[in-house]
C-alpha cells in the first residue's frame, strides 16, 4: 500500500471491480471530499453509481432541436421550390405534401442524430482532467480518481479510509504530469486527415474536368439501337394531328373510305349519309343531310377538320381514325349525291 | 451496484486477448486474400474507368429495360446494410443479450455496404462527374433537384442513412478505440488516440456515451425503415405494371432484413472460424439467428404470395404477362430458382431445432438467402421493364461484361473493406462483452 503525501495533487486508488464502490464514495463525501472531486474510471459502465456526479448533459434537448430545424430544412426545400416552380404536374403541384412529409422527415433524422453525435463528441472532449490511465483497469478494475487540491490535510485521512477500503494501490499524481502529451500527436493525426480530404476534394474537382458531352461518347451509337418497327395496323400517334400538311385524294379512296364511313359515320347519317340514320332521333342536333349542296359545297379541309374535331353532337374522330382514315372518309363523303340529284348540281 | 464474482472478473484480461488477437497477429494467407481482393477490384475499377470514358453504352441498358443489374446491386447492397441496424438496433432496443458479439460485425457490414450501394448510383449515372447537380444549391446553372421524383428522396435517405450508421457503429467504438490506444504500438496508435476522443472511462464520460446511444438506436432503426420503404417507393409510385403496388415498402423492407441477416450469419460464421472464438459466439447465437431468419422467410414469403395472389386474381392483362413471364415464362427458371434459395430451403432446414445448431449449416443458409435475394432483386427490376404495356415494344435483357465486371470488383469491394476493418478494428465489441460479463450474466 503507497503512502503519499503530495499537495496539490490527485490520488489515484485502484479497486478490484468486485468491490462494492458506494459505501466508499459515501464514506469518502462524509469525510469532506466533496462529490465533484471524485471522478469514478471503469471499463464498463457501472450500475448504480450513476448519481456521483449531476448529469449536465442537454443531449435530449439539443436532439429534439437539431429534428425540429432538420423539419424546418426539408420544409424550407420542398415547399421552397414548389413555390419558385409553380407548376402543376398530374393534377399535383410539382412537390406535394406527401413529398414534403418525405424529405422533412429525413432531415429531420439526419439533423437530429448528427446534433447528437456533435454534441457527444463536445462533451467527452470537455469532461476533461484524464488522469493518466492505469493499464490495469482495462483488465477489470476500477479506478478511483480523487482531486485533492488545497484538501493536503485531509489527504491522509483520505488514504486510509482508501485502504480500509481494499484499494489494491494507491498513486499520487502531480497535477502537472496528470496531463497526458496527448495533444501533439493527436494534432498530427489530425494535419493526416486535413491532408486526406484535401487530396479527395482535388480529386472532385479535378472531375469536373471531364466534361465528355454525350453524343461525343464512344458508346453513344451503340445506345442508340434503331427503333423497332410497329406492327401492322398500329396508327402512327403524329398522324393524329389534327391538320397534316397536305391532303391526297386518290380516286381509290372512296373503297376504303366507304368502309370507314360505314363503319362510323352511318349510325347517324344514315347509309346513304341522308341525315337519318337509326340513331339520329336521340341526339339533340339533327346529324346533318351530308347529301344536301351547301355540306357538299364546303372545302375537303373543312370536312377533314369536322370529322376530326367533330362538332356539336357530333364526336370527334381525332383518336378513332387515323389521318389517312379521315381524308378517306371525305373523299367518300364528297361523293355522296341524292338519288334525284345525280351531278350534284344546286 | 452489481458486484461481479472474482471469478468472472478473471476472465477480463482474457477477453482483451481474445478480441484483440486478431489486431496484433496475421498469418500470411491474410495477405493472399488481400491481395486476391485487391485484384478482382482493381478489374472493377478498370471496367468502371472504361465505362467512364467511353459512356453508359458500355451497359446493356436499353430502352424499354433502362434498369439493370447496377440498381438491381443498389438495391441489393441498401439491404445487405439493414443487417446492422436491425441487429444491433433493434436487439439493443430489446435489451437482448445475446446480441453481444454480434452488434459490431454487423454494424461494420452496415457502414461497408452502403459505401458500396452508393457506388451503384454513381455507376449508373451517364457522365457521372456530374452528379453534383443532385445537390440543391443556388446555382448560375439554374438546375435544381425534383424533389418530387422518388429518386432524390432516396438521395436523401441514403444520404441520411450512411451518416446515421457510421456514428452508429462509431458510438459503441470510442472505448474500444480508447483500450487499443493504450494497447497498440505502431502506425495505428496516432490514429487510435484521435479516434478515442481523449475517452478515459470516467462515469461521465460512460453517461453521455449510453445516453447518446439511447437517443441514437430508436432514431436509427426508424430510418432504416424508411430507407428501404423509400427504395420500394422507386418503384411503387412508379405506373410501371407489376410495380405499382403498395406492398413494396415493407416488402423491400422485409426482404432487406432477410438478405442482412443472412449477411451477418456468413460474417459471423468466417470470423468465428478464422479467429478462434467459439468462447463468443457460441451455438446458441446461431439457433437465435436461424430463428431471426425462419421470422423473415415467413414474412417474405407471405407479403410475396399476397403480391402474387392480387396481380393473379385482378388479371389485369399488362400484369399478368409479368407475372406469366416469371412463373411459367422467359424467367421461370431463375424465378423458381429463387423460390427455392430464399423460401423453400431455409423453412425446411431452419424449422428443425438441431440444425440450426450447426453453424455451418445456418451459414450455408445465408449464403443461399443472399444469394436468392440478388437474383429476386433483379427478377423485381427486368421482367416488369421487359414486358411494357405495348407488347410490340417486349425486349429482355442481360448485362453486359462491363456490367458483370463492376459487380463483381464491388463484391470484391466490401469484402475487402472488411478483410481491412477487422485489422483496425475489434470485431466484437469489447467493453459490451466485459459489461455482459459483469452485469448481464454471460453464461461461460
Ligand atoms: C353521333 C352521331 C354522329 C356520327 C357518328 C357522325 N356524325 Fe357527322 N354530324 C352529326 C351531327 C349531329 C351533325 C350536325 C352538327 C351541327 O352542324 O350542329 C353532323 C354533321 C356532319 C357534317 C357536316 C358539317 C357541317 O358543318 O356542314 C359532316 C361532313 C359530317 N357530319 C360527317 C361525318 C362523318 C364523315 C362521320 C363518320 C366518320 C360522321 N359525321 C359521324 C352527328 C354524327
Amino acid at each position: 500500500m503507497a503512502d503519499v503525501s503530495n499537495d496539490d495533487a490527485t490520488l489515484v486508488a485502484l479497486f478490484a471491480l468486485s468491490t462494492p464502490l458506494k459505501p466508499v464514495l459515501e464514506q469518502l463525501q462524509r469525510a469532506g471530499v466533496p462529490m465533484g472531486s471524485i471522478e469514478v474510471i471503469s471499463p464498463l459502465p457501472l450500475q448504480g453509481i450513476e448519481m456521483s456526479r449531476p448529469p449536465r448533459m442537454p443531449l435530449y434537448g439539443l436532439t429534439i432541436l437539431g429534428g425540429l430545424a432538420g423539419i424546418g430544412l426539408g420544409v424550407f426545400f420542398t415547399v421552397g421550390t414548389a413555390l419558385f416552380y409553380p407548376l402543376m404536374t398530374g393534377g399535383k403541384p410539382i412537390v406535394a405534401p406527401p413529398v414534403v412529409g418525405i424529405i422533412a422527415f429525413e432531415n429531420m433524422m439526419l439533423l437530429a442524430i448528427v446534433t447528437t453525435f456533435v454534441t457527444l463528441v463536445l462533451r467527452l472532449r470537455v469532461t476533461g482532467r484524464p488522469p493518466p490511465r492505469d493499464p490495469r483497469i482495462d483488465d477489470g478494475a476500477v479506478a478511483l480518481s480523487i482531486d485533492m487540491d488545497a484538501r493536503a490535510a485531509q489527504s491522509a485521512v483520505v488514504q486510509t479510509l482508501l485502504n480500509e477500503a481494499g484499494a489494491l494501490k494507491i498513486t499520487s499524481l502531480l497535477k502537472e504530469r496528470a496531463r497526458p502529451p496527448a495533444p501533439v500527436a493527436a494534432k498530427q493525426s489530425e494535419t493526416g486527415i486535413w491532408l486526406w480530404l484535401g487530396c479527395a476534394l482535388a480529386t472532385l474537382c479535378s472531375l469536373n474536368a471531364c466534361s465528355q458531352d454525350m453524343e461525343t461518347q464512344a458508346s453513344y451509337q451503340s445506345q442508340e439501337a434503331p427503333r423497332r418497327h410497329s406492327p401492322p395496323g398500329s396508327i402512327p400517334l403524329q398522324s393524329r394531328a389534327a391538320h397534316p400538311a397536305s391532303p391526297v385524294m386518290p380516286a381509290d379512296q372512296r373503297v376504303a373510305g366507304q368502309r370507314v364511313f360505314q363503319i362510323n359515320c352511318v349510325p347517324c347519317h344514315g347509309p346513304s349519309g341522308g341525315g337519318d340514320g337509326p340513331v339520329a332521333g336521340y341526339l339533340r342536333d339533327m346529324p346533318k343531310n351530308l347529301q344536301a349542296s351547301h355540306v357538299q359545297r364546303r372545302s375537303a379541309e373543312d370536312l377533314y377538320a369536322v370529322v376530326t374535331e367533330g362538332k356539336d353532337s357530333m364526336p370527334p374522330f381525332r383518336g378513332e381514325l387515323s389521318a389517312a382514315e379521315r381524308w378517306a372518309v371525305v373523299a367518300y363523303v364528297k361523293t355522296l349525291r341524292a338519288p334525284d340529284n345525280p351531278t350534284g348540281q344546286p | 451496484m452489481t458486484t461481479p464474482a472474482p471469478a468472472e472478473e478473471h476472465q477480463i484480461p482474457k477477453i482483451n486477448r481474445d478480441l484483440l488477437a486478431p489486431l496484433v497477429t496475421t498469418h500470411w494467407s491474410y495477405f493472399l486474400l488481400v491481395g486476391a481482393l485487391a485484384c478482382l477490384v482493381a478489374a472493377g475499377a478498370g471496367a468502371w474507368s472504361y465505362q467512364f470514358r467511353t459512356g453508359i453504352g458500355r451497359t446493356n441498358l436499353h430502352p424499354p429495360v433502362f434498369w439493370g443489374v447496377y440498381i438491381a446491386s443498389f438495391i441489393f447492397w441498401v439491404g445487405a446494410s439493414h443487417s446492422g441496424t436491425f441487429i444491433s438496433g433493434v436487439l439493443r432496443l430489446t435489451k437482448a443479450e445475446w446480441r453481444r458479439p454480434i452488434t459490431r460485425i454487423a454494424e461494420l457490414m452496415t457502414s461497408i455496404s452502403l459505401m458500396i450501394a452508393t457506388l451503384f448510383v454513381f455507376y449508373h449515372l451517364g457522365r457521372v462527374w456530374r452528379w453534383y447537380y443532385l445537390i440543391p444549391y443556388p446555382n448560375q446553372r439554374e438546375i435544381w433537384p425534383n424533389f418530387r421524383s422518388p429518386l432524390m428522396w432516396d438521395a436523401m435517405a441514403v444520404f441520411t442513412y450512411a451518416t446515421a450508421s457510421t456514428i452508429y457503429l462509431y458510438l459503441p467504438l470510442i472505448p474500444d478505440f480508447a483500450l487499443m490506444r493504450d494497447r497498440i504500438e505502431g502506425w495505428r496508435k496516432p490514429l487510435y488516440r484521435a479516434l478515442s476522443l481523449g475517452w478515459q472511462g470516467t462515469q461521465q464520460q460512460w453517461q453521455v456515451l449510453e445516453t447518446a446511444m439511447r437517443i441514437i438506436t430508436p432514431l436509427i432503426v426508424m430510418v432504416m425503415v424508411s430507407v428501404h420503404s423509400i427504395v420500394g417507393w422507386d418503384f411503387g409510385v412508379s405506373l410501371v405494371p407489376a410495380w405499382h403496388s403498395t406492398i413494396f415498402a415493407p416488402y423491400f423492407v422485409v426482404g432487406a432484413v432477410h438478405s442482412g441477416v443472412g449477411l451477418v450469419v456468413i460474417g459471423m460464421y468466417v470470423l468465428r472460424k478464422i479467429y478462434h472464438l467459439e468462447d463468443y459466439i457460441g451455438r446458441e447465437h446461431f439457433d437465435k439467428m436461424g430463428k431471426l431468419l425462419l421470422l423473415t422467410t415467413l414474412g417474405l414469403a407471405y407479403l410475396y404470395f399476397a403480391e402474387l395472389l392480387t396481380i393473379w386474381y385482378g388479371n389485369i392483362p399488362d400484369h399478368r404477362w409479368v407475372v406469366d413471364a416469371l412463373l411459367t415464362g422467359a424467367f421461370a427458371g431463375p424465378f423458381w430458382f429463387m423460390v427455392g434459395c430464399i423460401y423453400v430451403i431455409p423453412l425446411i432446414t431452419l424449422t428443425l431445432p438441431a440444425f440450426r445448431h450447426w453453424p455451418l449449416g445456418v451459414m450455408f443458409i445465408g449464403l443461399l438467402i443472399n444469394i436468392g435475394m440478388y437474383i429476386e432483386r433483379v427478377l423485381l427490376i427486368v421482367p416488369p421493364l421487359a414486358y411494357p404495356r405495348l407488347p410490340f415494344n417486349w425486349d429482355s435483357y442481360a448485362p453486359s461484361w462491363v456490367e458483370m465486371t463492376i459487380v463483381v470488383g464491388s463484391l470484391a469491394l466490401a469484402v475487402l473493406l472488411y478483410v481491412l476493418a477487422v485489422k483496425f478494428v475489434p470485431i466484437i465489441s469489447i467493453w459490451e462483452e466485459k459489461e455482459g460479463l459483469v452485469h448481464g450474466g454471460r453464461q461461460q
